[in-house]
């Protein structure tokens, strides 16, 4: 199955200014993708050059296979069958929020417009508001506002900018997966650009970590997790403490903790220094009659603990409990490694 | 454009006209330089007690009315400085009314007032102008933060230590801004002074062009007179130092009580400013009304009244689209000459209207001469004027000047439309052109209308300019109060000085819709459109 959005060796940024380089990244129709990375990282500007808003500098974007943007030729926003969410939703303040989600439909009858923004006030259950300006929405309501005058036009592909960063916290987890849910059942293919990975993991089949001019990695989260492909994405995606150690097989290294198996073979001559990444979940705690290291620090998340332990022989690593089980700080323990693979880096 | 009449000022000084300079050197210089100090001073003065103290009054202290006060100290804006000259001078004349009752009643040799003295001029000019220091030091002093006031009285301050060492330090740029906009108005005032035969430098400009028909003479007196402007410039920058506008908004003061005596006595002062710079004046006007509108009320007011609409609408078409020209050229092309070139192009406004008037004259005037040599070597006509004295003079002076109060509406209206408005659209299918008229011009609207309100309303009132350059014939209600004032028919003026101060109740009803909101009033265009400030 050919790609819906195919970025090749995208470089774009502002003026001489390069932000981001090399960019490639496919995504499948009917799958949610989505950009993470901090502040500046050009996250927000690769999608504005998707939506045709800003130009650049070399590279090429396809859309089903036609080419929409290269530096030489780039089809004007209006013309491209992409549809777009913008941070803090850009509404028109003037417009009532039927005028809002029918502003794309120019092209069609007044019957036929009243057709298809009243599904999606239905779809999106926006009823009672049609007759609302956007200043007397909540945030929530202003964003399935956003949602609906992107869709209205049937775009091949939604972008969107940030959608939950002015929602207040409690709202943004029911409404990314709201979200999520929505989009499935429409086969709507998204590209979502987000600073939060929490979000990102509720929303998206696929996610890439932007950092450094460069898209590092372009995955599922599951992999992103569990097969970061360098010591940055190993960090930026859930916590993680690395650990030297020594390849004893293209297997199994051997570190302070003893040695460890995995299951796949790293190329590296044996004997290869190496950094080994241990996560919360590699590491189970129990009361037993033989410690091996202390609890330094406890922090209570609710279904989880997470203790921070210390080793006799100095070294300090992360344990993600099941909050059932509690352990008090000071407490002496014994760690137990329960890896099911290996994730090393030079 | 602006840059053009400023430099032919400056070189008129290149052709100086020996007798007359001489002549003004000898006899008018010094007396002219001495008027000016003193009514600067003066004003100053007068404007600084006025306005600061009453904007402390209005947001300190609790008393009855004060809600209608607040707003009701705005009124003399919309007062034109010449017309509360001429009612006080019919007023209080050696044969006007009050000077008359006088002799009748109580002592029949007795000259009460001299009207035409330096202190009636400053008086006059204090009352009219005072709001501008009022308004903004009020915005300042509300939005300073309650409790700086509260820890200083904790540290030992009372409630006038508090004033002088807290509240004014730090409205002191707000109090600058305003106080020099008073004076820049007071530099640039015509009316007032020519109706009081108070020498200054726009006096002796209208003379030297209407008397001595002498251009270069009038370049170099305004010449002279943009210097004071400029001095004036410097002076608030230097005085406003590095502070910028204080804005820490708390809105839910809390006014002190006064009691009972000192209610009295803030209540009596309010009042007797408010009677003297507005109520009097107005009942006054229309009195005079009544009784002349017989007289003045017949088609050729109508015709004058049509004719100045006409000239103020032509001027509201020329310069608002000039202003939203430059408002998205700025929005979309921020880069400093573009940036630079608005500076400039909304400089005018510091120009006073008789400066600009002289310098395009010197424009036209020289435009003429290059035009019609060129047209004389092809043709045998004799056409002596191709552009002074038509209209495109007048309207050229007051989209200078008033390029300001057109441009600060349209461009804080353009601001808060966020660009996203305009992208969104274009991802929804908009044209450029779909763009604009379904985003910007809708979401423009209310800033067209200020702009264009406001330009309008200072097109009426607007004298020496209009005075300098209008074709003949063309009199606007301003020349035509200045034409009577200027022969004592203070009865037939009242009827066009009413019009045009119920015109000018327009901006002042703008300002105080937008005055309830303490935080926006810095931004208002119409106190902020003097550059640098």
């Amino acid at each position: 199955m050919s790609s819906l959005l195919d970025i090749k060796n995208l470089s774009c940024g502002f003026g001489e200014e390069v932000i981001v380089k090399n960019f490639n990244l496919q995504l499948e129709s009917g799958t949610i993708g989505c950009l993470l990375g901090g502040s500046g990282s050009g996250k927000s500007t690769v999608l504005r050059v998707i939506a045709g808003l800003h130009p650049l500098q070399s590279g090429e974007i396809q859309l089903l296979g036609e080419t929409i943007g290269t530096v030489n030729m780039q089809i004007p926003p209006q013309a491209r069958s992409v549809g777009m969410v913008f941070q803090e939703y850009a509404l028109f303040p003037h417009m009532t929020v039927s005028e809002n989600i029918a502003f794309g439909l120019r092209h069609l009858t007044t019957a036929e417009k009243q057709g298809t923004v009243g599904k999606l006030l239905d779809w999106l259950s926006l009823y009672e508001l049609d007759d609302r300006y956007p200043d007397e929405l909540s945030g929530g309501q202003q964003q399935r506002v956003a949602i609906a005058r992107a869709l209205a036009r049937k775009p091949k592909l939604l972008l969107m900018d940030e959608p939950f960063s002015n929602l207040d916290l409690s709202l943004r987890k029911r409404l990314a997966s709201d979200l999520r849910e929505l989009l499935v059942r429409e086969n709507i293919t998204a590209l979502v650009v987000t600073h939060d990975q929490n979000e990102a993991f509720l929303v998206a089949d696929k996610i890439g970590i932007l950092h450094q001019q460069h898209l590092q990695q372009w995955d599922t989260p599951y992999n992103l997790y569990h097969e970061p492909i360098n010591k940055y994405v190993a960090q930026f995606i859930g916590q993680g403490r690395f650990v030297p150690g020594k390849l004893v097989s293209p297997h199994s290294v051997t570190t302070v903790l003893g040695t460890i198996e995995g299951n796949r073979a790293y190329p590296w001559p044996v004997g290869s220094e190496v950094e080994v990444l241990f996560r919360p979940d590699d590491i189970t705690l129990s009361c037993t009659a033989t410690p091996n290291c202390e609890i330094i620090k406890r922090s209570f998340l609710g279904a989880e603990i997470l203790y921070e332990v210390r080793f006799t022989h100095g070294l300090q690593l992360y344990s993600m409990l099941s909050s059932s089980q509690e352990y008090a700080t000071g407490q002496k323990v014994e760690a137990r490694l329960k890896m099911d693979h290996l994730v090393l880096f030079q | 454009m602006v840059l053009a009449p400023l430099f032919f000022i400056l070189l008129g000084w290149i052709q100086i006209d020996v007798v007359i300079w001489q002549h003004l050197r000898d006899t008018l210089l010094s007396h002219l330089l001495w008027n000016t100090v003193q009514l600067v001073a003066g004003v100053a003065i007068g404007v600084l007690v006025l306005g600061v103290g009453l904007a402390w009054a209005v947001t300190q202290w609790e008393f009855p009315g004060r809600r209608f006060y607040e707003w009701a100290l705005m009124l003399p804006l919309a007062m034109p400085a010449y017309v509360l000259a001429f009612v006080y001078l019919g007023l209080f004349d050696y044969s006007g009314p009050v000077q008359g009752l006088w002799r009748n009643w109580v002592d029949p040799d007795a000259q009460l007032i001299d009207v035409r003295s330096t202190w009636m001029v400053i008086t006059v000019l204090v009352l009219v102008l005072y709001p501008y220091v009022y308004l903004l030091s009020r915005s300042a002093f509300l939005m300073q933060n309650r409790a700086i006031y509260d820890a200083a009285q904790l540290l030992g301050l009372s409630q006038q230590q508090i004033f002088w060492r807290l509240a004014l330090p730090i409205a002191r740029p707000a109090v600058v801004a305003g106080t020099t906009l008073a004076l820049m108005e007071t530099l640039s005032d015509f009316g007032t002074v020519a109706i009081f035969n108070y020498d200054t430098f726009t006096t002796a400009i209208y003379k030297a062009w209407f008397d001595y028909f002498s251009l270069s003479t009038a370049s170099q007196l305004a010449s002279l007179l943009l210097l004071f402007v400029l001095m004036l410039l410097l002076t608030e920058r230097y005085l406003r130092g590095r502070t910028r506008y204080y804005s820490d908004p708390v809105l839910h003061q809390q006014r002190s009580a006064l009691n009972r005596t000192q209610r009295g006595i803030l209540l009596l002062f309010i009042n007797v400013i408010l009677i003297l710079a507005f109520f009097m004046p107005v009942t006054q006007l229309l009195i005079w009304s009544m009784e002349s509108a017989q007289s003045v009320f017949d088609p050729s007011y109508l015709n004058l009244v049509a004719r100045t609409l006409w000239l103020g609408v032509s001027a509201v078409l020329v310069t608002v689209s000039a202003a939203l020209a430059l408002a998205f050229a700025r929005r979309y092309f921020n880069i400093p000459i573009v940036n630079h070139a608005v500076t400039v192009a909304t400089l005018g406004y510091a120009l006073p209207g008789s400066v600009l008037a002289v310098g395009i004259m010197f424009v036209f005037v020289t435009a003429d001469k290059i035009s019609l040599s060129v047209i004389n070597l092809f043709t045998e006509t004799s056409a002596h004027s191709l552009f002074m004295g038509t209209v495109w003079a007048l309207l050229l002076a007051y989209l200078i000047r008033f390029m300001a109060v057109a441009y600060g509406p349209l461009d804080s209206g353009l601001q808060k439309i966020r660009f996203e408005f305009a992208e969104a659209a274009q991802t929804l299918g908009a044209s450029r052109i779909g763009v604009l008229k379904e985003i910007y011009l809708p979401l423009l609207r209310p800033g067209f209308f200020t702009a264009a309100t406001l330009v309008l309303v200072d097109v009426m009132k607007e004298m020496p300019a209009t005075l300098l350059l209008r074709p003949f014939g063309w009199d606007t209600l301003a020349v035509k109060i200045y034409e009577l004032t200027s022969e004592g028919e203070w009865k037939l003026a009242a009827l066009p000085a009413i019009t045009l101060v119920l015109v000018g109740m327009i901006p002042v009803y703008l300002l105080m819709q937008r005055a309830i909101t303490p935080t926006s009033l810095t931004q208002n265009h119409s106190l902020s459109k003097e550059p640098g400030i």
